[in-house]
């Protein structure tokens, strides 16, 4: 055992004064060399459990062990990386080594030996922003790794990348964890990651954060499935009433649900949602923000082609939006016309709604359904949606997740229903990482036996 | 296209100006056309570049003095919050304050020389570059913070490596609002107190009702002022390319 952690109960101070706990009486230890998974929802105190480890923070009570045989850093890779926009790559990577005062001949062997491990090969001299999210990742994981630590913490650190770079990543550490004899703490809310990679799995409750279960996953090798997610889910989610707008039937709907769900939902199920909204008010026009690729437009559309002809608007909000300088994407505009197009599912494609007011407005026709789900990183665009535009969703709203954990558009979505709306619904179940397919058949259904 | 915009628009002007006053519309003794003023600049050219010289050495006197001052202060202040309640809010009480009007007092304090004029011109620059840097600190992405502390960065790196640098935009675009005061500052205060200088210049032309000098001297100003800030934008693209991408 390297790392002990025992009875760790953490606590904030809220805005308003009161405390707010975290971490509720946490204890774990982790072996030497072992990959350890902490899963939970977000908001769980994950990240708080990991600076605590790191003596980022203090906890309010219990203690944390760590047994090497000289002091040492526990260097976290972060989600977002945190590297300075100002050094280029090598300087990034030798951050943490120009703290220990070695000397610069030995620091510059190093970080030439990571930059080859990491394949970071020629991009010695780029700045952070020319890099990709991917590229950024290995950056940062060449820079922990460089420290030469027995302990690695790992927060979610591929959870802002596409599937394939994370697979790639994923692969790497695991490999580089054998050859370098390390010990990590992996962090994630990705119950199959966590199940598949590690031997031991941590589950944490809902805020606060306290032990739900310390899975082997030896005995979910063979018979993982379905089904044995889901209990895990079941774990972090329970007595979560905070975040539930559905009751425990609704619950046990979603579970017997998502036992069939596969993938998107079928046209016959969108078929049930266009004609829910053609039995609101106003013109034929069913509109989707916030696509990313224009999976789900396709999908929401697809109910509606068999044989009639409506309007779909399917809009990406994602370009010339601050959001989307903000976060550097390329842009996915091209890639989400070409999946619309391609699918023939919508009649207009709007590629542009920027925060202003006056933008919106060109919205002169009554929308009869509107579709906002999640999508944290856009959720200022959708939020902002919902606030300027919810009086021209005549036929009916789903809004989900976090785009209505803002007080301000969840009041005005709200009252908008109460006032005026036959239909709409307003779901709000747990958080983003919630998988976002559960959300959906489970909205639907909810929709759909009302 | 945006330069050619901006060159044919400049020339349209010139040309409505020289014929309004080659038409007689306009009294030339009020307002000369510019090819008057292109025979004046020719005629006095080094009587004008000796000025513009002088006024450029208090700018940029003051100009460095009171930027240095401001980033190290707005650090200073920025960083370590009891200061920043104490000395930062004194410092912001001043800021409403013109420059010049202090004018006056050091004249007294430093005599009828060019010292009082390098002073007004490093106050005038010192504000904008300490305001942007204080408040640059103060808004420095605290994850980096956390990020280097986590490596091992004691205070000093912390403070060498992570504030200094991550607040940088702020500061130049400090730096670059400082310029323009700087000259402001100087150019003001040579018209009260200095023989030489280019707010001299133009000052002692309203006495002698040199109509075309008192156009020349804004103009060689604006002129200088551009272009400094053109450079300056080239400067800080060169050396720190990241700032924009952020």
């Amino acid at each position: 055992m390297v790392i002990h952690v025992e009875n760790i109960s953490k606590s904030y101070l809220n805005k308003i004064g009161g405390r707010v706990s975290v971490l509720n009486d946490v204890s774990f230890s982790v072996d030497s060399n072992e990959f350890f998974s902490i899963i939970g929802p977000s908001g769980c105190g994950k990240t708080t459990l990991l600076k605590i480890i790191a003596g980022l923070e203090s906890p309010d009570s219990g203690k944390v062990t760590i047994q090497t045989k000289e002091f040492q850093r526990i260097p976290i890779i972060w989600q977002d990386y945190r590297l300075l926009p100002w050094k280029k790559v090598s300087k990034n990577i030798s951050l943490g080594l120009e703290f220990t005062g070695l000397e610069v001949p030995a620091i510059n062997k190093k970080v030439s030996e990571y930059i080859h491990l990491m394949n970071l090969n020629g991009f010695e001299d780029y700045y952070p922003y020319q890099l990709s999210g991917g590229m950024k990742q290995r950056v940062a994981i060449a820079r922990a790794l460089a420290l030469d630590t027995k302990i690695l913490l790992m927060d979610e650190p591929f959870g802002s990348l596409d599937y394939q770079t994370k697979v790639i990543l994923y692969e790497e550490v695991r490999k580089l964890q054998g050859l370098l004899d390390k010990t990590i703490i992996y962090v994630t809310h990705d119950v199959k990651e966590a199940i598949r990679f590690s031997k031991r799995v941590l589950v944490l409750s809902h805020r606060p954060g306290r032990v739900r279960a310390i899975l082997d996953t030896k005995e979910y090798d063979h018979i993982f499935d379905s089904k044995k997610e889901e209990d895990i889910w079941e774990m972090m989610y329970a007595h979560s009433s905070k975040y539930h707008k559905f009751d425990d039937k609704d619950l046990q709907r979603i579970k017997e649900m998502t036992d069939k769900v596969e993938g998107w939902l079928t046209p016959e199920e969108g078929e049930f949602l266009y004609q829910k909204a053609k039995s609101g008010p106003g013109e034929g026009v069913i509109v989707e923000i916030g696509s990313w690729e224009g999976k789900s437009t396709i999908w929401l559309a697809s109910g509606t082609k068999s044989g009639k002809k409506d309007l779909i608007y399917a809009i990406d909000p994602h370009k010339n939006t601050r959001e989307h300088q903000k976060f550097q994407k390329p842009c996915t505009y091209p890639k989400f016309k070409k999946n619309i197009e391609e699918a023939g599912v919508a009649d207009f494609i709007v590629p542009i709604i920027d925060r202003s007011e006056n933008a919106v407005k060109r919205w002169d026709k009554p929308i009869r359904f509107l579709w906002v789900d999640g999508g944290h990183k856009y959720r200022n665009v959708k939020r902002d949606f919902l606030l300027w535009e919810p009086h021209l969703a005549k036929g009916g709203i789903i809004a989900f997740h976090d785009t209505i954990e803002w007080e301000g558009p969840r009041r005005v979505v709200e009252k908008y229903i109460k006032k005026s709306n036959k239909f709409g619904n307003l779901g709000r179940v747990g958080s983003t990482t919630f998988a976002e397919k559960l959300h959906k058949k489970a909205i639907f259904q909810l929709l759909k036996g009302s | 296209m945006k330069r050619f915009n901006t060159i044919i628009s400049f020339i349209v002007f010139l040309l409505v100006w020289e014929t309004l006053v080659g038409f007689r519309i306009v009294n030339t003794l009020f307002l000369p056309p510019p090819s008057t003023l292109l025979r004046t600049f020719i005629k006095n050219w080094d009587y004008l570049t000796l000025n513009t010289l002088i006024t450029l050495r208090h700018a940029s006197l003051g100009y460095l003095i009171g930027v240095s001052i401001g980033v190290i202060l707005g650090i200073i202040t920025g960083w370590y919050k009891s200061l920043d309640a104490s000395l930062g809010s004194l410092v912001n009480t001043f800021y409403n304050v013109p420059k010049f009007t202090f004018l006056p007092l050091f004249i007294i304090w430093l005599g009828l020389s060019e010292y009082p004029i390098i002073l007004v011109s490093t106050l005038s620059a010192f504000f904008p570059t300490y305001m942007n840097t204080n408040s640059g600190v103060k808004k420095i992405d605290k994850s980096f913070i956390e990020a280097v502390k986590n490596i091992g960065a004691n205070d000093k790196d912390t403070l060498l490596k992570v504030v200094f640098p991550g607040s940088m935009p702020h500061i130049t675009s400090g730096m670059r609002l400082s310029i323009r005061m700087a000259l402001i500052g100087s150019t003001t205060s040579e018209m009260l107190i200095s023989h030489s200088g280019l707010g001299a210049v133009i000052w002692q032309s309203g006495a002698l009702l040199r109509i075309d000098m008192m156009l020349l001297g804004p103009a060689i100003l604006g002129l200088i002022g551009f272009l400094l800030f053109k450079a300056f934008n080239c400067v800080e693209k060169k050396f720190l390319p990241w700032i924009n991408m952020t």
